[in-house]
């Protein structure tokens, strides 16, 4: 038996790195899975072909999250498809280097839209549906740089923006038995780093506690205890993950 | 394959409330476990027997642990019957529900030896073990009333203790090894032995401050606890996972 039987997931940006890693953990455990993509078309059918795989359903759904109404073709689509939405990741994000000085109002706009933005259109189109069941699971990738903030002042914003719009959404939606938690990853190897030089990979793994970098089935195993029974009793929190460096 | 076949968990204060819960879970889960308590050996033994039924090795130990000696007798008995420590759960908690006027600095002193000290020593005691290991998971619980913002009046000794066990786990789990990780669990209002005399009123008033609307179960906390000692929480150290159904996000 699986942890999430009978389930019906929303990944957004499932196409790589941590979102497809969640995807095919939920499937894992028994969920169909929506695979949601922007461009990454090719990839996001090998997804859902190996949800089919495993022995679940995917359907593959093309969608820029940080558009209204693409998010809400989305989500009727969805619902139309299965008639249930029990659980939404939010993964779908961006991320650019810039600092603020050389830093374009279009170029802000671009990672607020692309990060926060999403998360709260994906939300409020998702609502009417988990309200109807009253039940309904919600996770959403922050990131450390939402807690901390090294540098890239968009990026850390725009995820700062996640967790504290997961805590307070949390309070709002905890009547209708819906959870909304975050999760905060410290660097993981997936594309996003892949501009690392080696001797800063080396450097990271060495200051990091557990001493090595973080894996996207990290981040998959905690989202998925955040969308199981076992955490029916947490929301509103932010869990970092991120091998105690921070 | 369940999550934790084949290691060996302490769980202090195991004989009732949310410890006994942790050490049933666990045993569910496929590891045998040592129960600890320091006065209730009738219950620690039917938790026992409880652990044996699902197929588990149960071993009871007394230990006071707000005392050194004690803390150390535990970890050695346990080394030495299983060869291993995998897990530590510490769980062992006491509160003085006094406002400060009648709190007796040997009630404070009674309270800070078992919440914190205690979970110093017995993190001390089985670090050798783990380092050794190279491996280990250590589950210290807190509280949310050892968040900022978060004490309340009448628990003034139980709110920094637990404070302290919070950042405790912080500071330790900069000093651990690859592959030894320690977190925190804070419970809010829980369905257990220490909330049982609540008046109704208050409880009313208070579940309609929690966003989900009501106290959790035991087994609630005791899942939290067993996501973060199994290998899917391998990432994450350093952390306080909060299972209050939102009370603290007021």
């Amino acid at each position: 038996m699986g942890k999430l039987d009978d389930m019906v997931a929303i990944v957004t940006g499932a196409s790589r790195g941590i979102g497809k890693a969640i995807a095919l953990e939920f499937a894992r455990q028994g969920a169909d899975v929506v695979v949601n993509y922007k461009t990454s078309e090719k990839e996001a059918k090998e997804v859902a072909r190996q949800i089919e795989k495993i022995g679940q359903e995917a359907i593959v759904v093309k969608a820029d999250v940080s558009k209204e109404e693409d998010v809400k073709n989305m989500m009727e689509k969805v619902y139309g498809h299965f008639k249930r939405i029990d659980i939404l990741v939010n993964n779908a994000g961006i991320m650019n280097r810039s600092s603020v000085e050389e830093m374009t109002l279009e170029g802000w706009k671009g990672t607020i839209d692309a990060n926060l933005t999403s998360v709260f259109l994906c939300c409020k189109y998702v609502l009417p549906y988990m309200k109807k069941a009253k039940y309904g699971r919600i996770v959403n990738m922050a990131s450390v740089a939402g807690v901390l903030g090294v540098k890239n002042t968009h990026y850390a914003v725009s995820k700062a923006g996640v967790i504290m719009f997961s805590r307070v959404f949390a309070k709002e939606v905890g009547q209708f038995g819906i959870r909304v938690n975050s999760i905060s990853p410290g660097p993981i190897d997936t594309e996003m780093i892949k501009d690392w030089t080696a001797e800063k990979r080396k450097q990271r793994t060495l200051e990091t506690p557990l001493r090595q970098l973080g894996k996207p089935e990290h981040i998959a195993k905690t989202a998925l205890f955040l969308v199981s029974d076992d955490s029916d009793h947490i929301t509103g929190q932010n869990i970092i993950v991120d091998g105690g460096i921070h | 394959m369940r999550k934790l076949d084949g290691k060996v968990a302490i769980v202090t204060g195991s004989s009732r409330g949310i410890g006994k819960f942790i050490a049933l879970e666990f045993a569910r889960e496929g590891a045998d476990v040592v129960v600890n308590y320091n006065k209730s050996e009738k219950e620690a033994r039917e938790v026992a027997k409880q652990i044996e039924k699902l197929g588990q090795e149960a071993l009871l130990v007394k230990a006071d642990i707000s005392k050194p000696e004690e803390v150390k007798a535990l970890i050695e008995k346990t080394y030495k019957h299983f060869k291993r420590v995998d897990i530590l759960v510490n769980n062992a908690g006491v509160v003085e529900e006094k406002e400060i006027s009648e709190l007796s600095f040997k009630d404070w002193e009674k309270t800070l030896h078992t919440n914190l000290i205690g979970t110093f020593l017995a993190c001390k005691e089985v670090m050798p073990i783990m380092k050794k290991q190279k491996l280990g998971k250590i589950i210290n619980i807190a509280s949310i009333r050892g968040l900022e913002h978060a004490g309340r009046a009448g628990v003034l000794d139980y709110s920094a203790s637990k404070a302290g066990v919070i950042n405790l786990t912080k500071s330790l789990a900069r000093e651990l090894g690859p592959r030894i990780t320690i977190n925190s669990v804070s419970p809010g209002w829980t369905k257990t032995e220490m909330n049982l005399g609540l008046p109704k009123d208050f409880e009313k008033e208070e579940t309609g401050k929690i966003p989900l609307k009501r106290f959790a179960e035991p087994e609630e906390i005791a899942k939290a606890v067993l996501f973060l000692a199994s290998s899917d929480a391998d990432y994450i150290t350093g952390q306080n996972l909060i299972v209050d159904g939102g009370r603290s996000l007021n």
